[in-house]
C-alpha cells in the first residue's frame, strides 16, 4: 500500500476458478492492476461473465486470489477490520426472508456493535432515505424486487461507511427508481465518499461516474476518465449561432475572419456505449489475430 | 461478544419462524398426553410409564429438532447467497460460526426446558401429591468370595477383578461377599441383580432362592433375608428385621454376604450388581439432572451438525447428523462386540461354521473390520453414555453428579472438536 489517498489497489490480481478436484476451469480476472482513488465513483464495465462481480468480490475477501494482491482502505483484501469502514450492496438481493425491514437492518446494524437509541435512530433515518416507510412492518418475502433493492441499499449504509460496493445498483429498478439511485450516488460523493459500482447499464454509468474501467473477459482493456475517454481528439467541432450565408462560405473557404460568433469550440464526443462496444469488437479482434 | 450474541439472537429468531419447532412440540404433547390415559397396574408404575415416554419423547423430537434446525440454517444462507451480506460485516468467520452454535444451543435449550416443564407437570398431576423421591446409590468397594474351596475362590476373584461375571456354580457352599467402606446415614434397602442359570439336565425356570446376610455396625442385629432372583431382573430387600431400630448415624462399614440356598442353580455375580440405596434425595433435583445430561447430548449434536453443514448441503448434513446419532447410540454394542472378537479369538481363526477354509481371505478381513471398528469407536461420540440417565430417573435412583460432569466434559471435548473442524473447513471457504 502506498499513497494514503488510494482506496483501492491491486497488483496483477489473478482468479482462476477450480473444479471439485481442485484443476483450473474458468479464469475469470487476469492481472488486474487497479487503483482506485478516494471521494470517486468509480464505474466498473463490461459485458456479463467479463470479471466484475469477480473484482468486488475478490475485494470483500468472499473470494481469495488464486495469485496477486489487493488491498482495501491500506489493509489486505477481506480484513475484518476493514469491513467496519465499508458497504455492501450485492448483484441481487439476498435477505432473510423471515425478517421485516426493521428487523432486517437491526440485526445488520447489531453487527455493527450498534444498539438502543442509537440503533433506531439510524435504521428510522435509512427506512426514510430509501422510501420503505409504510413497507417497514413487513416481511422481505412480500417485496418486489426494486423494494428489496432499496431495503439492500440502506443496509449497505448502515455503518455510514467511507467505501460503498454497488453491484449492478440500478438493476431491478423502475426509472424513477433508477434516478433515484442515481441522485444518491451523486448525494454520497458529494459528501466524500468513495463509490465502486458495476454495471452493464451504460447511460448510468456516463451519468455519475468520474473514472471507469472496462473488463473483458477477466482482462482489463481500458480505464480513465469517463470525460477523455469519450473525447474523439482528432475532430474538433465548432458550434456556431447566427451564422450568416456569407459566413458559411467564408468557413468554408477559412474558416478564419468572419462576423460569426463562436460559441464553443470542442472536440465530439462519443456516447459511452459506441466506446463500449468498440473496445469489446477491439479485443476480440486482437485476440482473434493472435489465435491465427 | 455483542457480535456474536447478536448473531445467536437472529439464529433464534429464525428457527421461531420456522415452522418446524412448533410440529415438533405439537407432536410431543400429543404424546405425552395419551401417555397420561395409559393403564398401569400401579400408580408408581404409571410414574415411571409416564417419566420413559417423555424422556423418550424428549431425546426423539429434542434430536430432530437440534438436526433439521442445524443443518438448513447454513447452506440455506451459502446457497441463496445471503451469507454474502453477512460476511462482509466485521463479525470475523469463527465468531459467526460461534454465533451460529450459541442460537442452536438457546432455542434446543428452551424447547427442553418447556418440553421438560410439561413432563415434570404430568408426573406431579399423575402423583397426586405424593411427593416423589430418588434414592441415592452407592456401589460397593470390593466383591470377595468365601468358602471351602480355594483355588475355585482364587479363580472367581480373579473373574471378578477384571469385571467379568463370577459363576458360583457346583455344588459347593461358596458365598459372594460385598463390602462398602465408610456408608454414611440410614441404610433402608439394597438392590441386586443376578445372572441366573439352571445347571441341572432337566432346565426349568431360571429363578432360585438365594440367602442374604447383612453385617453392619448401625443394625443392631445381623439381618437374614431369603430373597428370590430371576435371571437379570433387579431385587429389592431391607436390611433391617422388622421392628428393629436401626442406631442411624453411625458411619461405617457394611457387608453383604449372599449364598445360593438351592445348588441346581448356578448364579452369575459381578462387582456392581449390588447396590445400596440411601435415603431420599429430591427428586426434582434427579429430574433436572436428568434433563442436563439429556441437554448435553443434544448440545453435541448441534456442534456436529453445524459442523458439517459448513461444507455440506442440508440434505447431506441431515443424513450425517442422524448417522452420528445413531452409530453414537450403536457405540457400546460396537464395543461389546470388538471385545467379544479379542476374547474367543474365534473370527481371528476363521469363520466358525468351517464352510471356509480357516484361511487367509477371512482373517485379512477380519483385520480390516477390526481397523475399521476401532477408529470408529474412537472417533465417533459414544451418545450411548447419555442415555443411562433416564435408566436412573425412570428406577427413581440418584442421578450421580460424577455421571453429570463426565457427560459435560465428553460434551465439551467434542464441541471444541467440531467448533475448531467447521472454522477450518470455513475459515476460507468462497462464496460465489
Amino acid at each position: 500500500m502506498t499513497e494514503a489517498s488510494a482506496v483501492v489497489e491491486t497488483k496483477d490480481l489473478t482468479k482462476v476458478y477450480t473444479d471439485f478436484w481442485g484443476r483450473p476451469r474458468v479464469p475469470a480476472l487476469r492481472h488486474l492492476n487497479l487503483t482506485i482513488k478516494k471521494g470517486e465513483v468509480f464505474g466498473l464495465l463490461g459485458p456479463n461473465g467479463s470479471g466484475k462481480t469477480t473484482t468486488i468480490k475478490l475485494l470483500l475477501g468472499l473470494l481469495f486470489p488464486t495469485s496477486g494482491e489487493a488491498w482495501v482502505l491500506g489493509r489486505p483484501a477481506g480484513n475484518v477490520a476493514t469491513y467496519r469502514r465499508i458497504g455492501f450492496l450485492p448483484e441481487e438481493s439476498y435477505f432473510y426472508r423471515f425478517l421485516n425491514a426493521e428487523e432486517t437492518l437491526h440485526f445488520y446494524g447489531q453487527l455493527f456493535e450498534l444498539r438502543g437509541k442509537a440503533l433506531r435512530k439510524k435504521t428510522d433515518e435509512l427506512i426514510e432515505l430509501v422510501g420503505l416507510k409504510e413497507a417497514r412492518k413487513r416481511r422481505l418475502k412480500e417485496y418486489s424486487k426494486g423494494m428489496a433493492r432499496r431495503i439492500g441499499l440502506a443496509q449497505a449504509l448502515i455503518n455510514d461507511p467511507e467505501f460503498i460496493f454497488l453491484d449492478e445498483p440500478t438493476s431491478g429498478l423502475d426509472p424513477i427508481g433508477s434516478r433515484e439511485m442515481k441522485d444518491l450516488i451523486i448525494e454520497l460523493r458529494r459528501r466524500g465518499k468513495t463509490v465502486l459500482l458495476s454495471s452493464h447499464l451504460l447511460a448510468d454509468v456516463e451519468d455519475i461516474c468520474d473514472r471507469i474501467a472496462i473488463l473483458h473477459k477477466g482482462k482489463l482493456t481500458k480505464i480513465g476518465e469517463v470525460k477523455e475517454l469519450l473525447t474523439i481528439k482528432d475532430i474538433t467541432q465548432i458550434e456556431i449561432k447566427n451564422l450568416s450565408k456569407n459566413g458559411l462560405d467564408a468557413i468554408k473557404a477559412v474558416m478564419d475572419k468572419d462576423k460569426g460568433e463562436i460559441d464553443r469550440i470542442e472536440h465530439p464526443a462519443e456516447t459511452l456505449e459506441s466506446l463500449f462496444l468498440k473496445t469489446i469488437e477491439e479485443s476480440n479482434d486482437v485476440e482473434d489475430r493472435r489465435r491465427s | 461478544m455483542s457480535k456474536i450474541v447478536a448473531v445467536a439472537k437472529h439464529v433464534i429468531q429464525e428457527s421461531l419462524r420456522k415452522k418446524i419447532l412448533f410440529i415438533i412440540g405439537l407432536f410431543f404433547l400429543i404424546l405425552i398426553i395419551s401417555s397420561f390415559f395409559l393403564q398401569a397396574v400401579s400408580q408408581e408404575d404409571k410414574i415411571k410409564l409416564i417419566e420413559g415416554i417423555s424422556f423418550g419423547s424428549m431425546a426423539f423430537f429434542g434430536v430432530l429438532a437440534a438436526i433439521f434446525l442445524s443443518a438448513t440454517s447454513l447452506p440455506e444462507e451459502i446457497e441463496g447467497k445471503l451469507i454474502q451480506v453477512v460476511m462482509t460485516k466485521p463479525v470475523g468467520r469463527f465468531n459467526f460460526l460461534l454465533g451460529k452454535m450459541l442460537g442452536f444451543i438457546s432455542i434446543i435449550g428452551l424447547l427442553l426446558l418447556i418440553m421438560g416443564a410439561l413432563s415434570w407437570g404430568l408426573v406431579r398431576i399423575t402423583a397426586k401429591g405424593e411427593t416423589l423421591s430418588a434414592k441415592r446409590s452407592f456401589a460397593p468397594q470390593s466383591l470377595t468370595f468365601s468358602g471351602e474351596n480355594a483355588s475355585k475362590i482364587k479363580l472367581l476373584e480373579k473373574a471378578a477383578r477384571k469385571g467379568k461375571v463370577a459363576w458360583l456354580t457346583g455344588p459347593n457352599k461358596i458365598k459372594a461377599v460385598w463390602s462398602w467402606k465408610g456408608l454414611k446415614g440410614n441404610l433402608p434397602q439394597g438392590e441386586a441383580t443376578f445372572r441366573v442359570t439352571n445347571t441341572t439336565p432337566r432346565g426349568g425356570a431360571r429363578k432360585t432362592e438365594l440367602e442374604v446376610r447383612c453385617f453392619s455396625p448401625s443394625l443392631k442385629t445381623v439381618a437374614v433375608r431369603k430373597i428370590t432372583v430371576e435371571d437379570d431382573k433387579p431385587v429389592k430387600f431391607d436390611f433391617r428385621e422388622p421392628g428393629s431400630k436401626s442406631s442411624g448415624n453411625s458411619p461405617g462399614k457394611l457387608r453383604i454376604e449372599v449364598r445360593r440356598l438351592n445348588l441346581d442353580y448356578a448364579i452369575g455375580v459381578k462387582k456392581e450388581n449390588l447396590q445400596v440405596l440411601a435415603p431420599p434425595g429430591s427428586f426434582q433435583l434427579n429430574f433436572l439432572k436428568g434433563l442436563l445430561i439429556l441437554y448435553f447430548e443434544l448440545i453435541l449434536m448441534v456442534a456436529v451438525t453445524v459442523m458439517g453443514s459448513t461444507f455440506l448441503s442440508s440434505m447431506v448434513t441431515i443424513t450425517l447428523a442422524l448417522f452420528v446419532y445413531l452409530a453414537g447410540h450403536m457405540i457400546g454394542f460396537l464395543k461389546t462386540v470388538m471385545s467379544t472378537m479379542a476374547t474367543t479369538g474365534a473370527m481371528a481363526t476363521g469363520p466358525m461354521h468351517g464352510t471356509m477354509k480357516a484361511g487367509e481371505p477371512s482373517r485379512w478381513m477380519t483385520e480390516v473390520f477390526k481397523f475399521f471398528l476401532h477408529w470408529f469407536t474412537t472417533l465417533f461420540p459414544n451418545l450411548s453414555k447419555f442415555d443411562s440417565s433416564a435408566s436412573f430417573l425412570i428406577k427413581g435412583v440418584y442421578i450421580p453428579n460424577s455421571l453429570l460432569t463426565n457427560s459435560f466434559i465428553y460434551m465439551s471435548i467434542y464441541v471444541a472438536l467440531a467448533l475448531i473442524i467447521a472454522y477450518l473447513s470455513f475459515r476460507r471457504k468462497e462464496f460465489r
